[in-house]
């Protein structure tokens, strides 16, 4: 083969592509990304088995054909090549010459005939998305998931459509995150159910795209198209849990707080906080008291009262650091209210006046 | 014919040969036989990558050594499925002391509310059920052959499944709108929108569905505004040409506290019973509900297991859930023997009572004397629960009729017969004789 194009547009293209390649060397094609020169085209395409990529640019091609090269080595030296405009990739004994017009690289390929295809999503279903949507629904959420492999669908994005929105739930049943993210129209699917760790290649490849994007879904996988990248994830074929039932309907106690005040808060308690990261709360809206607690025997302690308005009744209640924490991430809101529903029964945080995101975690055992 | 296992492992060896360690390791490893059947081997692969390359470039290699392995093999299909490689431990460490939110785990598809457990696959069809499958597999067919279906029978004897296995097939085969739905969570539902106020929501939810599968039929008695609603949407349901199945424990006219409106037009579908299993079908029921858990039940030990367990299926599977946990923890094949000695508790001994001890039982409950059964007296609060006793007598223990008039009190054998001839056709208008009998039988 031989091509010329753009090292700008090859060089995210291969930076994309490389991201999916597998770690694993049990099949060392799979670190490869496979180049195929057609006519004017160049495809480029990457999979780890759990994810797969493909992407169509525009090129010159002067002779067609295909070659795999190891993509962290192709990756490395075209986004260390400087201030050239153009790269010619082309064959020489089946191994990879790239030239500009000071550089010369010839890279050693592995047979493309172990190359995996990427699979067609047959008899999908054709979704649309705004990307903006998706990635922020994915973010609000993923960092829930379960990283345990027992239960494949905990350790997956929970998407399903809801009225005018739709909804992305993820728990690894010590926390849980919800996010409402309201759409134009109704989608019309009714779950899917992705791999938690494919998630951050999908948000990374939809930040590629403005505005919508094309999903197809099958049973077994889905696939974003976006431009001219194609990407494809496998999805679970399970049953998420009924989550709904746990939401706590009412709450008992009440707090609202300024988000970075609590966040500042937490970092100096967790200094102090033991090995199961436990950061004890004492609320007394008859007192005014919101006091966090922590106490290590070998550090030392730590006990920190915040500005807060409260209501309803006293409550001692202890929770792991790390979770509570967690949620900020997804919270855009200034202040953050804190919902209790007496000892032992889980926390709900939400923005104020924010009605997208909810997050309920588990207080800890005393 | 090899076991799935066996021969899978057999091609996997040779292919091995053929191939590099690194591609035998990603592509074959992770891939089992699921089923064989009629020469189609169903091959079940981790994920679509797996699929292509299998179907792409081994498809005719794997065939080909299949053949040489067994004759008759015809084809193969690929399946996605989710890997069978033992999961890891669960990774507690920070997490422990964290409560677990209370998620309960939900196998139930909420769309239709049918748990995809219950298939046909996993129904055991006997002479007992015959007659119900044969109906289910009628309505699958053709919709609305038998309209509604009504499936009634004791507890545990498969009606859910059943319903559940019609529903599962339905939708697997024609992407119909199936519900299930227990009579229970109808009423409730239909509580909480006359609360909310959203009647009309509670009638087009069930009005869309092509197939409407209500279980547990019987817990409606007594509930007038659902029996009204189930009365109106089964109207609007059987014109609209929709699939309706119900299940009850007992024949809807016995059905205490059902509109008759509602009775009527229950019966005038397919009605079908399903009796006790006998011991035949008892057995074949525990073979594969123990191949299912993977665990092998000596011939001797069904054979003794379903003999010491009458009619109740659920009391089976419980009986064989024990066992397998003994021989688990264990680690070894229990004995006959011992596996007398731990379902002694377990186990209902089969009933031999005397007749006079199904005297004292009738009498007890009556609350008049035992003697006054065997003396002539004809007073009417004795009359009654002798003609009981004798047709329990008669049904329930098969004691012939002269017999039993001689043991109570040399009565001549046509009066027996009459006796029972007349609390049989009482039984079937007698609501209150029905339950009266019930909880004699529980006594006994």
């Amino acid at each position: 083969m031989k091509v010329e194009c753009l090292k700008e547009k090859i060089t995210t293209a291969i930076s994309l592509a490389e991201k999916i390649t597998s770690r694993n060397t049990t099949l060392p094609v799979l670190k490869c990304v496979l180049l195929e020169a057609k006519d004017n085209l160049l495809v480029i395409k990457a999979t780890n088995l759990d994810l797969g990529i493909e992407i169509t640019l525009p090129v010159k091609t002067e002779e067609v054909g295909i070659v795999a090269v190891p993509g962290n080595t192709l990756n490395t030296l075209i986004t260390s090549l400087q201030g050239e405009k153009n790269i010619i990739l082309e064959t020489k004994n089946n191994n990879l010459q790239i030239s500009t017009k000071r550089n010369k690289t010839l890279i050693k390929s592995y047979p493309h005939e172990d190359f995996p295809g990427i699979p067609e999503v047959s008899g999908a279903k054709k979704l649309t998305f705004n990307s903006k949507d998706l990635i922020n629904g994915f973010k609000s959420v993923w960092y829930s998931s379960s990283i345990s492999s027992m239960k494949p669908e905990l350790s997956s994005i929970f998407v399903y459509p809801d009225n005018d929105s739709v909804v992305f739930v993820a728990t690894d049943s010590f926390r849980l995150a919800e996010k409402k993210i309201k759409v134009k129209q109704k989608k019309d699917f009714s779950q899917i159910l992705i791999p938690f760790k494919n998630i951050p290649e999908i948000i990374r490849t939809l930040e590629q795209a403005e505005g919508e994007i094309n999903v197809f879904l099958s049973k077994n996988q889905i696939s974003f198209e976006v431009n001219s990248i194609r990407l494809i994830s496998r999805v679970i074929d399970g049953i998420f849990p009924d989550y709904k039932q746990i939401l706590p309907k009412e709450a008992t106690t009440e707090v609202v707080v300024l988000k970075q005040d609590l966040i500042n808060s937490l970092k100096v308690a967790n200094i102090f906080s033991d090995n199961f990261n436990q950061i004890s709360m004492k609320i007394s809206a008859k007192q005014k008291i919101f006091e966090l607690s922590t106490k290590n025997g070998e550090v030392g302690e730590n006990q920190d009262k915040l500005e807060a308005a409260l209501s309803g009744e006293d409550i001692e209640i202890s929770f792991n650091y790390k979770y509570i924490n967690d949620s900020f991430q997804s919270i855009e809101a200034d202040s953050v209210s804190l919902s209790f529903n007496g000892a032992g029964k889980p926390l709900v945080l939400r923005g104020v006046n924010d009605k997208s995101f909810l997050y309920l975690v588990s207080p800890m055992n005393k | 014919m090899l076991d799935n296992k066996k021969l899978w492992d057999s091609v996997l060896a040779r292919v091995e040969l053929l191939v590099s360690k690194g591609n035998f390791n990603v592509w074959f490893k992770p891939t089992y036989v699921l089923k064989q059947e009629e020469g189609i081997i169903t091959l079940s692969v981790p994920n679509p990558f797996v699929k292509d390359w299998l179907s792409d470039k081994f498809h005719k290699t794997m065939l080909k050594i299949l053949r040489e392995l067994q004759e008759n093999v015809r084809s193969i299909e690929y399946v996605i499925s989710a890997s069978q490689a033992p999961k890891e431990a669960p990774v507690f460490s920070g997490h422990m002391p964290t409560q677990e939110l209370p998620l309960s785990d939900l196998y139930i598809n909420p769309e239709d509310n049918l748990n995809p457990r219950y298939t046909f696959d996993s129904f055991v069809v006997g002479p007992f059920n015959e007659l119900a499958h044969a109906a289910a597999q009628a309505i699958i067919k053709k919709p609305v052959a038998y309209n509604p279906l009504f499936i009634y029978g004791n507890t545990g004897l498969g009606k859910t499944h059943l319903m559940q296995a019609i529903g599962n097939q339905m939708k697997g085969q024609s992407g119909k709108k199936i519900y299930y739905v227990t009579s229970e969570k109808f009423s409730q539902d239909l509580v909480n929108c006359i609360q909310s106020n959203k009647m009309k929501n509670f009638k087009d939810k069930y009005r869309k569905y092509d197939c409407l599968i209500m279980d547990d039929v019987q817990f409606l008695s007594n509930k007038e505004k659902s029996q009204e609603e189930l009365f109106h949407l089964f109207n609007y349901l059987y014109d609209n040409n929709k699939q309706l199945v119900f299940s009850s424990d007992k024949h809807p006219n016995f059905i205490p506290g059902l509109e008759e409106r509602l009775k009527s037009r229950c019966v005038a579908g397919m009605m079908v019973d399903i009796p006790a299993p006998d011991q035949e079908s008892r057995v074949a029921i525990l073979q594969t509900k123990s191949r299912a858990h993977n665990f092998t039940l000596p011939r001797e030990v069904a054979d003794y297991l379903a003999s010491s367990v009458e009619g109740n299926i659920r009391e089976l599977e419980g009986l064989l859930n024990s066992l397998m946990h003994q021989s688990q923890v264990r680690g070894r094949e229990l004995s006959l023997v011992e596996i007398k000695t731990l379902l002694k508790n377990s186990a209902k001994p089969i009933k031999n009572l005397s007749v006079k001890e199904v005297v004292k039982i009738v009498a007890g409950f009556y609350n008049i004397e035992e003697d006054s059964i065997y003396d002539k007296t004809r007073r009417k609060e004795v009359v009654r629960p002798r003609q009981l006793a004798m047709y329990i007598l008669r049904e329930e223990f098969n004691v012939s009729y002269p017999s039993i008039g001689q043991k109570l009190g040399g009565r001549d054998h046509t009066t027996v017969i009459h006796s029972c001839e007349k609390i049989k056709n009482e039984l079937k208008v007698d609501n209150l004789l029905v339950q009266e009998l019930t909880q004699i039988k529980a006594l006994i």
